[in-house]
């Protein structure tokens, strides 16, 4: 730290950086957080009424009888919901045993 | 501190909040000042507010940097600062009205003290040459710790380092 720049850079690092704690910034960061997790929830939603809508397509267009086209919809409709309440539990215990695994 | 931030990350890859507001408040203020020298003011806050997402999302990820968390994140700070420099160039060669604002910006938050040469020979310097500057000599990292950080081969930072010290020098008038 004898270098003049080096001192001269930690100087201006240091003069103009932002405080040490700043709650405000955690909330904006936080704020952000949700914003995503809502888009993420939206965009779940969007696809989750494709995959139906295409699913009711498909049995209306095979020109069964309304009750089958209906008994289709449910079944994609426990799919998709499957996959939403499965699909998140599984990629947190892939994480848990794959990181314990690294870990041994 | 390096195996603290090693269980916090794992606390935040859990979905622990309180581990991710402690990461934030232990390393927001190193985060901030680095994205400072590399981007706009006005964009810096917002670049450290998506790095702390990043963090968030992909602390699976992490798997240990030989400059501990703040590496990490000083990582992750840098892809997404380098990403808005890319951005903002291309829209200050496409917009002339955005060329005039930006220059604009960057006169109005120009610091009216001592340290405006040096921040104004940083502005000059390429932005890969400006952060291997800012890390080594300014935050104090190894030339491997940068290298880590930058994703760059460590005889790159070396030379950046040494180039951006003697133009540096040199733009401030100083004998190397």
């Amino acid at each position: 730290m004898t270098d003049p720049l080096h001192k001269a850079m930690a100087e201006l690092l240091r003069k103009d950086s932002p405080a040490e704690r700043d709650p405000l910034f955690r909330v904006r960061v936080l704020e952000r957080l949700e914003r995503a997790r809502y888009r993420r929830r939206l965009y779940a939603s969007i696809a989750s009424a494709v995959v139906l809508a295409v699913i009711a397509a498909i049995g209306a267009g095979a020109g069964r009888s309304a009750r089958e086209a209906a008994g289709a919809l449910l079944v994609g409709a426990a799919l998709v919901a499957l996959y939403f309440v499965v699909a998140p539990a599984m990629a947190q215990l892939f994480v848990r045993f794959g990181g314990a695994s690294k870990k041994h | 501190m390096d195996e603290d931030d090693a269980a916090l990350l794992a606390a935040v890859r859990d979905g622990s909040a309180r581990a991710f507001n402690t990461l934030i408040d232990r390393h927001q203020q190193a985060v901030r000042a680095f994205i400072r020298r590399l981007t706009r003011p006005a964009d810096a806050d917002d670049i450290a507010q998506e790095t702390f997402l990043a963090a968030w999302m992909h602390a699976g990820s992490y798997k240990g940097a030989s400059g501990g968390a703040r590496s990490w994140l000083f990582a992750i700070a840098w892809r997404k600062a380098k990403d808005d420099h890319r951005r903002r160039f291309r829209l200050w060669r496409r917009d002339a009205a955005y060329r005039e604002t930006a220059a604009e910006d960057d006169r109005r938050s120009a610091p009216a003290e001592d340290g405006i040469a040096l921040e104004q020979a940083l502005a000059e310097l390429p932005i890969d040459q400006r952060a291997a500057v800012v890390l080594c000599l300014g935050v104090g990292l190894t030339h491997e710790e940068a290298a880590e950080v930058l994703g760059l081969p460590l005889g790159t930072v070396k030379s950046h380092v040494l180039r951006g010290r003697e133009r540096l020098r040199g733009i401030l008038g100083e004998q190397p």
